[in-house]
């Protein structure tokens, strides 16, 4: 009797044993099967990689647009040799001047910070929808919360911004892929926003209509292009002059034709990023099958971005 | 609404006198006041971006009203040079107002 009540107790250390770890097991593979499915994946994957091609290209843009103008302006006042009055000092002379026509640092900065929170969100969505090492994951989850700090006049409080850098944070090497799953359930509803607002000032940017920096270039390139007309209708003192004066025309068309055709694409790239980003949001918080057109969509149009960028010179 | 109307006009001045000014031959005897229009005009819209402006403005009322008339005759006298010295006289007083509104917000 005594030894049966032994072998009991054996047999139920067993059991437990056996049971524990059959429950463990069966919970990891639960929630390994509860990470992304395959549309999701390739849906948060493409937008990733249309939103670091889309950052990329656009920050690149901004200090190429800078310098255009300077160049354009040193062109338009040789061209139009005249004579400076005399001014108080050096500040009344660059303001006189105004070489980079509002295109100053301090504005590019901005821009370009806030272009740094798409690649920064790019790399982070494409890390977390694919297999990737866990110190991989630590970086770009940092670098997207420092973008995001950074992003000037960010709606997400600074206590949001906390918590966000405590949920990307994955650590261990169990359930990694659902975590990843709720980590990016929860950055994409939160960064939306932001990425609406990034569109916004992409579309001002980059639209010639509007008041912003590629209108103030076009300003710049047809001064340029009208002075560099009017003297080489006139004769010329030297064919230096005149050669100065066919820099400063082939430089004003070459800067129009830039700009023709960044906006266009990027104008284009923009508007696909604004309705894809709402598609994303909807397919990370259904797991049922989400259409993912509009995704695909801003893909290709930053890739064509790209493609057409190509043939200017940086 | 103002503000981006009145730049936008600033835009489209601009942009009509320096055509005007690059189909006119240099010996045309308007073609110096062209110029000065045309670079006052440019100037004024590069001062104008980012600055704000008051739609109740007597002044930004007679620019808004002689707009359409200005940019009318630029046009008209891109096509017949002859035409020119009848734009430029009211184009001289369009660069006027739009003169005073900017150095009213900068």
């Amino acid at each position: 009797m005594k030894t049966n009540t032994k072998y009991f107790y054996i047999d139920r250390k067993i059991f437990r044993v056996i049971f524990y770890s059959f429950s463990i097991s069966a919970i990891t593979i639960l929630l390994i099967s509860c990470g992304l499915n395959v549309v999701q994946k390739e849906g948060i994957s493409s937008f990733g990689n249309a939103a670091v091609n889309l950052g990329n290209s656009v920050s690149k843009q901004f200090p190429i647009m800078r310098n255009d103008v300077i160049e354009m302006k040193k062109f338009r006042y040789a061209i139009e040799n005249r004579k400076l009055p005399a001014l108080k000092d050096r500040k009344s002379y660059q303001d006189k001047l105004n070489f980079d026509s509002g295109l100053d640092p301090d504005n590019l900065n901005r821009r370009i910070k806030a272009m740094n929170l798409l690649s920064a969100y790019g790399n982070f969505l494409i890390a977390f929808s694919q297999k990737t090492q866990e110190r991989e994951l630590r970086k770009v989850s940092n670098r997207l919360i420092e973008s995001i700090k950074d992003f000037p006049n960010s709606p997400l409080p600074d206590d949001q911004v906390k918590k966000l850098g405590k949920i990307v944070q994955i650590s261990g090497k169990f359930f990694v892929e659902w975590r990843k799953k709720k980590a990016i359930q929860n950055i994409v509803p939160k960064v939306s926003p932001l990425i609406q607002e990034l569109c916004n000032s992409i579309e001002k940017d980059f639209n010639m209509k509007e008041r912003g920096i590629l209108h103030d270039v076009d300003i710049v390139q047809d001064r340029l292009y009208n002075e560099s007309i009017d003297r080489l209708k006139r004769d010329s003192i030297s064919i230096n002059d005149r050669l100065i004066q066919l820099e400063g025309l082939m430089l004003a068309d070459d800067v129009m034709t830039r700009l023709e055709c960044t906006s266009e694409r990027v104008l284009k790239a923009a508007s696909s990023m604004k309705k894809a980003d709402k598609e994303l949001v909807e397919l990370v918080n259904n797991n049922k099958n989400v259409d993912i057109d509009d995704i695909k969509l801003f893909y290709r149009n930053t890739k064509e971005l790209i493609d057409a960028l190509k043939v200017f010179v940086e | 609404m103002s503000q981006k109307k009145i730049k936008d006009d600033l835009d489209e001045l601009y942009k009509e006198l320096g055509k005007l000014r690059i189909a006119t031959p240099i010996e045309h005897p308007s073609y110096k006041i062209i110029e000065e229009m045309y670079r006052k005009a440019s100037d004024l819209a590069e001062e104008a971006t980012e600055k704000a402006i008051d739609e109740a403005d007597d002044d930004y009322i007679s620019f808004s009203n002689e707009m359409t008339n200005v940019i009318n005759l630029l046009k008209e006298a891109q096509e017949d040079i002859k035409k020119v010295a009848n734009a430029i006289q009211k184009v001289a007083k369009l660069i006027d107002i739009a003169g005073k509104i900017i150095e009213k917000i900068t």
